[in-house]
């Protein structure tokens, strides 16, 4: 059996991020992302990208509006995609993120398509 | 695995790239947007960490930040300029500069910082917290680790620091080289009290008082490298920091009490540091200038040496002391002599020098005058009047570990 496509979805709580990381704190974060990513191993099929908080939002009737996109508190801040058997094995997976101890948190979505 | 993987990033490259990409701003931009360069150079570095562990590092990090930084501040500097003309003559002038110029410039932006955060109009209470803050990539709450002292403190110190240049008018463009060699002692004062808060702390951690230090050595050795600011005296500042950094770890024993020189021990000295520090001390000699930074780094070379063969040459160490008295005049170099004089000729004519010093302010507050004074005396077999210049230092004593260290020596004197 192939392994299934999930794609881990980063979210933040916008007001959890009041106090800046200092310059050696943000370079320790990093650090923690490339350990993590490299724990992945093949599971990791690409790294993604981040989101910034700006943008624009399209209405039913075709009015555009300012973003920040907050559900809630939360902010989409980035996705990655990873390959599993199973959507726990993913969502283990996810645990090791580093954004959890800043109080993030990691969406783990199934893709639709069967390969 | 995403972009070019992840080649990681050398030791406090965040750190030491927000002082670079904050000269870069600040140069471009102005001395008085420093708090913007600040807040802009911040959002690049966490734009950074959201995006590079996922797609990869960019070819070229520094110009990567640098492109998001100055798009940030051109963004909101933008929507200031509506109400500010001067403001808009800059937004016109961007246009015209090329981002290769600010990336060759960096260094040399960051020498020019260096300068201007150093400079005197700077209030002295604020230099230290300056200078980390703005030249070393700290944050607030890092400062006030460093220099133990609070947030609110430190952030008053840098506000009162960045009110002084929008009065002064300094800026980076406008420094010459010429400018910059007669200011130089200046600036390395500023260096000086910096590395002295690393090597003479004892409140901070272990690991706050080695960053201090290697700060200080980091930006002497932009001193020294640099085109406008290299030379005698820079070569000869930047060893003498060296020759102490060799000690860093051999000054405190494992429960932080302080170590007497010849107590040290040879296996944790960094003798990779010690040959680079010989290595500026030859180039800082080999000028003609002599600067009262050669006549230390004479000394503690002289003092490393002796240490590493087993004697020591106290004749050079009184020379080295006698030229610092001369190019340096102050009661406590001279205090320094008696100990080295002492070493040469015996503690009787160590405290014959100590006669001949004006000591009436060390008197009142410097425990060490009161402490080797009493070292004195003990060795010259005056006991009983060694006890109460001991017991004085020990009231004197600005720190608990000194306060200890007088204490050892108390003991061993009744014990005798």
């Amino acid at each position: 059996m192939s392994k299934s496509k999930f794609m881990f979805v980063y979210r933040s709580d916008a007001e959890t991020e009041t106090i800046a990381p200092s310059p050696e704190q943000m370079q320790e974060m990093m650090a923690a992302w490339h350990a993590w990513f490299a724990s992945l191993g093949d599971s990791l099929i690409e790294g993604g990208d981040a989101l910034l908080p700006m943008g624009l939002q399209v209405q039913p009737d075709g009015t555009v509006t300012d973003g920040p996109f907050i559900e809630g508190k939360e902010m989409v801040g980035g996705y990655s995609i990873v390959q599993a058997d199973t959507i726990e094995e993913a969502a283990e997976m996810a645990k090791g993120c580093p954004m959890l101890p800043m109080g993030g948190n990691v969406e783990v979505r199934p893709f639709a398509c069967l390969e | 695995m995403a972009g070019s993987g992840p080649r990681q990033l050398v030791d406090h490259y965040f750190r030491h790239e927000s002082a670079r990409l904050i000269a870069a701003l600040t140069r471009r931009f102005g001395m008085r947007h420093l708090p913007l360069a600040e807040d802009d150079v911040q959002v690049a570095l966490s734009r950074a960490l959201a995006s590079w562990p996922k797609r990869g590092n960019p070819d070229d990090p520094t110009r990567w930040l640098l492109t998001v930084a100055i798009n940030h501040v051109v963004d909101q500097l933008r929507r200031e300029s509506r109400k500010d003309a001067l403001t808009t003559e800059h937004l016109a002038d961007l246009e015209t500069r090329s981002l290769d110029q600010e990336t060759d410039q960096l260094d040399d932006s960051l020498l020019r910082l260096i300068f201007v955060c150093c400079d005197p109009c700077v209030p002295a209470e604020s230099q230290l917290a300056l200078a980390l803050k703005t030249l070393c990539g700290f944050s607030v709450r890092e400062v006030a680790r460093a220099l133990v002292s609070t947030t609110d403190s430190i952030e008053k110190r840098i506000s009162r620091a960045k009110a002084r240049f929008r009065h002064q008018g300094l800026e980076l463009e406008g420094l010459s080289n010429e400018a910059m060699r007669l200011r130089l002692s200046q600036v390395q004062h500023v260096l000086y009290l910096l590395f002295n808060e690393g090597y003479s702390s004892t409140q901070a951690e272990r690991i706050i008082r080695v960053e201090l230090c290697e700060e200080a050595v980091r930006l002497a050795l932009i001193l020294a490298e640099a085109e406008g600011t290299r030379g005698g005296a820079s070569s000869a500042f930047l060893a003498l920091l060296l020759f102490h950094a060799v000690r860093l770890d051999a000054r405190l024993d494992e429960g932080g009490a302080i170590l007497l020189f010849e107590e040290q021990d040879l296996r944790k000295w960094d003798l990779k540091l010690l040959r680079e520090a010989y290595r500026w001390f030859e180039a800082a000699t080999s000028e003609p200038e002599v600067t009262r930074y050669h006549a230390e780094a004479l000394i503690a070379a002289e003092h490393c040496r002796g240490k590493l063969n087993g004697t020591t040459d106290w004749s050079r160490i009184v020379d080295g002391y006698a030229l610092l008295c001369r190019l340096a005049p102050s009661p406590i170099h001279q205090l320094n002599q008696a100990i080295a004089i002492a070493h040469l000729h015996g503690p009787q004519r160590g405290l014959q020098h100590l006669e001949s010093i004006d000591s009436r302010r060390l008197d009142e507050h410097y425990y060490l005058w009161h402490a080797i004074r009493a070292d004195l005396l003990s060795l010259n077999g005056q006991k009983e009047e060694a006890e109460p210049a001991y017991r004085r230092a020990w009231d004197l004593a600005p720190t608990q570990a000194e306060k200890e260290l007088v204490i050892r020596k108390l003991d061993a004197l009744e014990a005798e």
